[in-house]
């Protein structure tokens, strides 16, 4: 069977590889950065998942939220048997989509402002808005 | 002895008990934090991406104020309370160690401030604790020993993760327990130690941090923990108001109390702790009831 990647594929690839400094194919599919996720459950694919759509330059990629998701906790990093650092290649696709435009949070929104009235530790405000819009 | 100590902006507010605690802590055994002068915020989250600078600019900031402190006090290390502090710029530090020309351009672009040279050493309070005094000398000084107070250790992510900054073993660390244990407490061993507690996604994925907090919570809960401490902010606030919802919900059948070592240091090492027991009864309590105190 063969696998035509499209152009726009090659791009996100080597963009992603780019931002990230991460060989993607260094993975090899083994599924630990998944098993090892504490905030896996609230993913619409599984990190491992997110990989394999980069390798296969799948742009649906994009329309997840795992890396939106993603906790930056490092321990998929920590754990992974090839070394690759997956934290880095989620902060890459959330810099695909920052760099397009296309923020996370809206920090004008009601929802946003709630958030900030609340007693919410400034420390996790910055850091969803460091990670969330551009 | 004296360090330079940098705050961060959530000790100033909703951190505020555990450096309250951390600068009498300090006092106590025989050395001083000294507050830097003027701070910026340190950027929280480290960006992981190769090609962005900007980000590390309010990090290295911090580091050029440490770098003029520690000129005065003759060290050329800085003390971080906070885990996320101490995560970013020992990663920003790390960064620059690792890539002089990076260094080289941020010094150009930053004309106004005087040149990083990249030699300060970043440090957590637990690491002065460990390594600077020591638990033995820590044992020492033990007013009230915590005896019979289950005490679960929660690591959280940013100490230990990445492994070119952490301080201690990665899957087994071991340097919070010594010093509980030094107080007389009893140390729990909980598996989930070093679980991440969902950090800032209580901002934009509530239901995340649930999920983490009640693995951590039930297992602590099954082992009978009286308490959990944890160095980091944002863990102590996640982990007291997830459990909160997740109480509500019923998904957990107790709330257990989540302070800062730093809080249990000072109930310990107090000679007349009277005063701050008052705001901890669920201690008090627990130490009368079997005989503690």
């Amino acid at each position: 069977m063969v696998f035509t990647v499209s152009e726009k594929g090659l791009e996100l690839r080597k963009t992603v590889e780019e931002i990230s400094g991460q060989n993607i194919f260094q993975c090899y599919q083994c599924g630990k950065c998944s098993a090892t996720c504490p905030v896996v459950d609230s993913m619409d694919v599984a990190p491992n998942k997110v990989i394999r759509y980069v390798q296969m330059g799948d742009l649906e990629v994009l329309e997840q939220n795992t890396f939106w998701v993603c906790a930056a906790c490092f321990t998929c990093s920590a754990r992974c048997p090839r070394s690759v650092d997956i934290a880095k290649i989620m902060e890459a696709l959330r810099n695909v989509m920052l760099r397009n435009k296309q923020d996370f949070i809206n920090i004008y929104s009601k929802e946003f402002i709630e958030k900030m009235i609340e007693e919410i530790p400034q420390m996790a405000i910055v850091a969803a808005i460091k990670k969330g819009v551009w | 002895m004296e360090y330079p100590y940098y705050p961060g902006c959530t000790l100033k507010t909703t951190g505020k008990k555990d450096e309250e605690a951390a600068l009498e802590v300090a006092k106590l055994l025989g050395f001083e934090l000294k507050e830097l002068p003027t701070w910026t915020c340190c950027g929280v989250v480290y960006n992981l991406t190769s090609d962005v600078m900007a980000d590390h600019l309010s990090a290295t900031r911090t580091l050029i104020r440490a770098q003029e402190m520690g000129r005065e006090l003759n060290t050329n290390k800085l003390v971080t309370l906070c885990s996320m502090c101490y995560n970013v710029l020992k990663q920003v530090n790390l960064m620059y160690k690792n890539n002089p020309d990076k260094l080289y351009n941020v010094n150009l672009f930053m004309d106004t401030e005087e040149d990083y040279l990249g030699n300060i050493e970043i440090i957590h309070f637990l690491e002065v604790l460990y390594r600077d005094i020591g638990p033995e000398k820590i044992k020492e000084k033990v007013k009230t020993p915590l005896k019979n107070l289950k005490v679960d250790p929660y690591y959280g992510c940013m100490l230990l993760r990445p492994k070119s900054i952490a301080f201690d073993s990665q899957d087994s660390p071991h340097v919070m327990g010594d010093i509980l244990s030094a107080l007389g407490a009893k140390v729990i061993e909980n598996p989930m130690t070093v679980e991440c507690c969902g950090a800032h996604q209580i901002i934009t994925n509530k239901e995340a941090v649930l999920d983490c907090v009640q693995r951590i919570v039930t297992i602590s809960q099954s082992k009978g923990a009286d308490v959990i401490v944890t160095p980091c902010p944002l863990c102590q606030y996640n982990l007291t108001t997830a459990q909160k919802s997740l109480f509500e919900k019923g998904k957990i059948n107790q709330k257990i109390p989540v302070i800062y070592l730093s809080e249990l240091l000072r109930i310990s090492l107090t000679e007349n702790n009277e005063n701050y027991l008052k705001d901890y009864m669920f201690i008090k309590d627990k130490l009368e009831d079997r005989g503690g105190l």
